[in-house]
């Protein structure tokens, strides 16, 4: 580890974990509000820190939990059962590679459900597996799995109406 | 495994080398070799999440966001705190004991046998369920509750709160038992052990019970505790034995009233 963990730390991570936050809250400000208070997180306790190999994961939860938060204050949100909305999503759409550009796929995961972005953002960040993203979301393994597959199942058809849309 | 559970399966798995798989999803990815048509699914889904991925991936931060991490604003540096002159007071303090002490053994049977400030020593089951019903519902409206366990069958989550050595419900009232279970989870406040069972009420929303085990108080009738709203969540319950029992809703409509109708009519106060 170099001399300043905390520097380094900044260095590695802070693009994914601002392009997580823009996922999660939608709008760049509050994505700038959420990765600045999860690095003065980091700030205040990295002295205290013994493991560092567990820095990113701690650095998405404390975002993560800090976006909960603020939602929870602003916006009560609407739980709902994951087993029992998969059956109303199963329908898969065939999405063309071609379509896929950044700004419709940001669009598109935006849009989603936020309890459906979090695991998803993720995924595609980080490349990370199931059981990571419930690590790191807190969340049980079944529930992400669920919520990963609906997720997914819901970009691809927004990604697939997208491409309709324009073709029309 | 048929079909539909190998494709939810291999959804998580699209980004991953097979090497990198879990049993499950090694064990998904074998049917691939017998399934044409799953394979030309699972080919076209990597190939997507590989270039949704690259693209997601593009999102670029405000060119002064990396500046004011690196550079957070300094704090102030510490005031130069004198030490209090506790010499100067100490002629005063030694005097003020003295006082406090001859009070005290004036006043010990008074103060001993509650007469003096008219309530019991220590914290009274009422304060303590106070205490709770407010701590749950700030927990419910505070707090992303994770489940430990999600289930719909109550046989299986009563199970699951005994294995755990959480508190478990003993008799509901029909209306709550009528409902479906979403899950559990075991937690402690105030080192003590706390269960939770959410329940789906018919419109979509949720009802908690919070059980709390204090077997210190046990009472031989079954006491309501007051239907109160916090944080504009609905919450009330009861204490049965040695257990106390918190209901709060997941939203401010939730009706619960009709779950304490086997303990008194109860009205919010």
């Amino acid at each position: 580890m170099p001399t300043d963990p905390y520097k380094q730390a900044v260095m590695d991570h802070y693009q994914n974990l601002y392009a997580f936050a823009m996922h999660l809250s939608t709008n760049e400000a509050d994505a700038k509000d959420l990765t600045q208070h999860t690095f003065y997180k980091l700030a205040e306790r990295v002295d205290k820190m013994h493991d560092f190999s567990r820095i990113k994961s701690w650095l998405y939860s404390t975002l993560y939990r800090r976006f909960i938060d603020i939602r929870r204050k602003d916006k009560r949100i609407t739980w709902v059962d994951p087993q029992q909305t998969d059956a109303q999503q199963t329908a898969e759409e065939a999405v063309s590679h071609s379509s896929i550009d950044h700004q419709t796929a940001l669009q598109h995961l935006m849009s989603l459900d936020e309890h459906l972005r979090a695991p998803l953002s993720l995924y595609y960040l980080e490349g990370y597996s199931y059981k990571e993203i419930a690590q790191n979301l807190e969340l049980p393994i079944g529930t992400v799995m669920s919520r990963l597959h609906r997720a997914k199942t819901a970009l691809y058809q927004k990604l697939s109406k997208g491409e309709g849309d324009t073709a029309s | 495994m048929n079909i539909e559970q190998a494709k939810k399966i291999l959804s998580t798995a699209t980004l991953l080398e097979p090497q990198q798989f879990d049993s499950e999803q090694q064990l998904a990815y074998e049917q691939l070799r017998q399934d044409a048509s799953l394979k030309t699914w699972f080919d076209h889904q990597q190939e997507t999440d590989r270039q949704i991925q690259s693209t997601l991936q593009q999102t670029e931060p405000p060119a002064d966001l990396l500046d004011s991490l690196l550079n957070p604003p300094v704090a102030k540096p510490e005031r130069n705190i004198l030490p209090f002159p506790i010499h100067a007071f100490a002629p005063y303090a030694i005097a003020a004991c003295l006082v406090l002490a001859v009070i005290g053994i004036s006043f010990k049977d008074t103060i001993l046998n509650n007469q003096f400030f008219g309530y019991h020593r220590g914290i009274s089951s009422f304060d303590r369920e106070a205490d709770f019903q407010r701590a749950m519902a700030d927990f419910v409206y505070n707090t992303q509750i994770s489940l430990d366990e999600l289930s719909d069958n109550r046989s299986y989550i009563l199970e699951w709160l005994t294995q755990n050595d959480a508190p478990t419900f003993g008799g509901i009232p029909q209306s709550l038992a009528d409902l479906t279970t979403l899950g559990c989870k075991k937690f402690f406040w105030q080192d003590m052990s706390v269960s939770l069972v959410c329940f789906h009420t018919d419109n979509g929303k949720l009802v908690h019970l919070f059980t709390l085990h204090h077997p210190g108080q046990t009472v031989e009738k079954t006491q309501v505790i007051h239907l109160q709203r916090y944080f504009d969540l609905p919450t009330g319950g009861w204490h049965a034995g040695d257990k106390s029992h918190i209901l709060v809703g997941s939203e401010p409509d939730v009706d619960i009233e009709p779950m304490m109708t086997h303990i008194r009519k109860s009205k919010f106060i």
